[in-house]
């Protein structure tokens, strides 16, 4: 065989390859048993987000495998999932800064049964945007928190697609998370004023995203077995409404 | 097998025998632009609507497009027997002229593209941003800049993503018309259709794989180094194959 | 089918800068056609060759193996001791085609031979120039502005200042008037060109009747399915009549048999 033809079907060969090597969650030795673990007693609809983009359903076990069926209303088949660390991550497609994307709130069974971490990734397309919180408050109690914090979404800035690419709530970046007071909310930079919060497995954080109040995103706080602090003294910059590169 | 000198020399006859294709292609690929625009801003009435995500869909479509077809057409002398006993017949060894290809297909066409694409694209964003500053309502939050490929912090992954992709797709392209002879537009067409179109993704859904794991950067996978070494050699091994075929076909290429 | 081989005189020639052409046992055909069952050849002296055949059987064919733009089925060709289907530069470097058709870039010639003439280490301008005069082509003029006659003297012209050491010329004389005919078999015979192996393709025994010819050395005839090509080797110091030649040549389409076996010189103006 010539060179030509055995080198365009070795190339062919590797994207099969490639393709096949992509199935599933093939990066992860032994997925299958922490699929297994995960026990679901029954079908159950994760949430839905208040602009009702995506719907995420977990259903039952089918054929011994966590199935996943993601309905949607539109943009569906940007999201992704797999298994890492024991954790379920969800990969999140956001479109013109956050605007879509599904809205993850799992209720406590699910929880319990997934286990204790949970990440939501982010997977921005357009780099149009940048996130300043503008204003935030929360509800509940220190056992149970609920932060809600409301969020300007900004653009005009080099760098802001990867302030929304990093704006998953894990690995303590909710650390760099500007948020000032405006128009009466509370400040969660201004926590200091409350003394120290404890965020805890579980609170759920919601911001608001864009000028319009319809166009929320909810994120969740890394479950990842530690508390996450928010207090004013963790070195961040001043809040520069001028659009300052976000650390 | 290579002579900087001789290969200089291909260069400028190519260059020179050439120059008017490549200015015409650009020319229209500007046109396309505007009329792009045109219809993307809603038949122009709506230059706001150019925002920084309109752009890079924009660029990176045209791109996907026009570097097929001017990748197509660096063998385009080789459909006619004429011409192509005249490039055949060059003194030049075939991995120069191969060379010459693949420097005027990855390094000088990206290039120039983008260097072009601004030409339309910088006064579409300046109307876009004059457009946005000009409405009664509050100016929208969305980012009106130009975009500028690997600059403006996009999403490098995805960028250097999209341009393997193409570049993969470029060498297939240039196999198929290589391989094929008569009527190899069609038959390339064809072949990558029921490749791509077809088989691929009839592939991806049997084996519910997840292909944006495989584009090292664009999707956060765990795994090591192990896993990255795999990505890295999907990712130069399956062009660097295509393109090896572009070269074996080019150089078994008789005169038919 | 199998070829005859043909080694007269000519083999034996000095060949100073000119190429050597070899061909043993060469099997190429067109689809199912086939041209070339174990064909033997062997020119290794300067000289104007003529390659005679019917249509179709396959004089053009040979001229694009010699040049590298075809691959031999089976067999060996060598040329100037390079393997033509490898398309080496430094061959290609020694070899000139001019096809029937050609492609030419809207270019004026001028231009042209300012990037092509670098290609070839013995070009010589003086040769072009003179060529260019005698067949009176503006070379300033683009080629998209040339009648095809004009266009085709502007590449025969460039063709002979490569002065490469194997010319192939594939009906060269198609599309030149009476005049211009007179003129190119002119500029082919001139010295400077002597040192060269030049192998026309044609049905016009003129083209290669006057070089300061040539006894036939021999004739080396292939016969493949339904087709027939003659080979005649010619030498710089003997004469042939252009009567002689095309006799010859209908003999060998008519009746190739006739001739196939030997073909001393002496006896051309027999048959």
């Amino acid at each position: 065989m010539r060179l030509g033809s055995a080198t365009f079907i070795a190339g062919l060969a590797l994207v099969v390859a490639g393709i096949v090597s992509s199935a599933g969650d093939p990066w992860r030795p032994g997925k299958a048993d922490r699929r297994l673990a995960i026990e679901l007693g029954g079908a159950e609809v994760l949430d839905y987000g208040a602009s009702g983009v995506n719907i995420v359903v977990i259903q039952d076990r089918v054929d011994g495998e966590l199935a996943f069926s993601e309905g949607t209303v539109e943009d569906m088949a940007q999201s992704t999932w797999r298994m890492h660390d024991n954790a379920l991550v969800l990969d999140v497609r956001m479109r013109d800064g956050a605007v879509e994307g599904p809205i993850l709130k799992v209720p406590p069974t699910l929880r319990r049964l997934i286990g204790d971490k949970m990440y939501v990734y982010t997977d921005v397309v357009a780099p149009a945007m940048r996130i300043d919180a503008t204003s935030a408050s929360w509800k509940g109690d220190a056992e149970s928190l609920d932060v809600h914090a409301r969020a300007k979404a900004k653009s005009l800035c080099d760098g802001g697609f990867n302030l929304v690419s990093d704006f998953h709530f894990g690995g303590g970046v909710v650390g760099t998370l500007r948020i000032t007071m405006e128009g009466g909310s509370i400040n969660l930079a201004d926590l200091s004023q409350v003394g120290e919060v404890e965020l805890h497995v579980g609170d759920d954080v919601w911001i608001t995203l864009g000028p319009d109040a319809d166009e929320t995103l909810i994120r969740r706080l890394p479950f990842d077995g530690e508390p996450a602090v928010i207090d004013d003294d963790a070195g961040l910059p001043p809040y520069d409404s001028t659009c300052t590169q976000v650390p | 097998m290579f002579d900087p000198r001789r290969f200089g020399r291909l260069a400028a006859v190519q260059w020179t025998e050439h120059r008017r294709e490549y200015l015409w292609f650009f020319g229209i690929g500007i046109a396309v632009h505007a009329c792009s625009w045109f219809v993307l801003t809603e038949a122009g009435m709506r230059p706001e609507l150019y925002d920084l995500g309109e752009q890079f869909f924009v660029y990176w479509l045209g791109y996907a497009v026009t570097a097929l077809i001017f990748a197509g057409r660096q063998v385009s002398m080789l459909a006619r027997p004429e011409s192509a006993l005249t490039w055949l017949m060059r003194p030049a060894s075939g991995f120069e002229k191969f060379v010459l290809m693949l420097l005027m297909v990855m390094v000088a066409y990206p290039l120039l593209y983008a260097l072009a694409f601004q030409v339309c694209n910088l006064p579409a964003t300046a109307l876009a941003v004059a457009a946005d500053n000009a409405r009664e309502a509050a100016p929208s939050e969305r980012y009106m800049g130009p975009y500028l490929p690997f600059a403006t912090a996009v999403r490098p992954a995805e960028e250097m993503g999209n341009f393997l992709i193409v570049n993969t797709l470029q060498a297939v392209v240039l196999a198929g018309l290589l391989y094929f002879r008569g009527l190899s537009w069609l038959k390339t067409l064809v072949a990558v259709f029921v490749l791509v179109v077809i088989a691929l993704p009839l592939l991806v859904s049997v084996t519910d794989a997840n292909p944006r794991t495989l584009i090292p950067g664009l999707v956060d996978v765990p795994g090591g180094f192990a896993v990255d070494a795999w990505r890295w050699t999907l990712w130069i091994g399956v062009p660097g194959l295509f393109w090896t075929s572009v070269y074996g076909f080019l150089r078994d290429r008789e005169l038919t | 089918m199998t070829g005859q081989d043909h080694t007269g005189p000519g083999s034996h020639f000095t060949t100073g800068n000119a190429g050597v052409i070899e061909i043993e046992g060469l099997r190429f055909g067109c689809g199912r056609k086939a041209l070339y069952e174990g064909f033997d050849l062997r020119v290794d002296s300067p000289g104007l060759y003529g390659l005679f055949g019917r249509n179709g059987s396959g004089k053009s064919t040979l001229l694009k193996l010699l040049a590298g733009l075809l691959f031999p089925r089976g067999g060996r060709i060598r040329v100037s001791g390079h393997e033509p289907r490898l398309r080496h530069p430094d061959f290609l470097a020694g070899v000139t085609i001019v096809p029937e058709e050609f492609h030419l870039p809207n270019l004026s010639c001028e231009r042209f031979v300012r990037h092509h003439a670098g290609f070839y280490p013995r070009f010589d301008r003086a040769v072009l120039d003179e060529a260019l005069a005698t067949f009176e082509v503006d070379s300033r003029a683009p080629f998209d502005s040339m009648s095809l006659g004009s266009r085709k003297k502007a590449v025969l012209a460039f063709a002979l200042a490569t002065r490469t050491p194997l010319l192939l010329l594939d009906e060269p004389t198609n599309g030149l008037d009476i005049v211009e005919r007179d003129r190119f078999r002119d500029l082919i015979r001139r010295p400077e060109q002597a040192d060269r192996i030049v192998l026309i393709s044609t049905h016009q025994v003129h083209d290669v009747d006057q070089a300061a010819l040539a006894r036939v050395d021999g004739v080396v005839y292939q016969e493949a399915i339904g087709a027939q090509a003659a080979f005649i080797a010619t030498r710089n110091d003997d004469v042939i009549e252009p009567v002689q030649l095309e006799l010859l040549y209908r003999a060998l389409c008519r009746a190739p048999e006739t001739v196939v076996a030997t073909l001393p010189a002496k006896e051309v103006s027999h048959v």
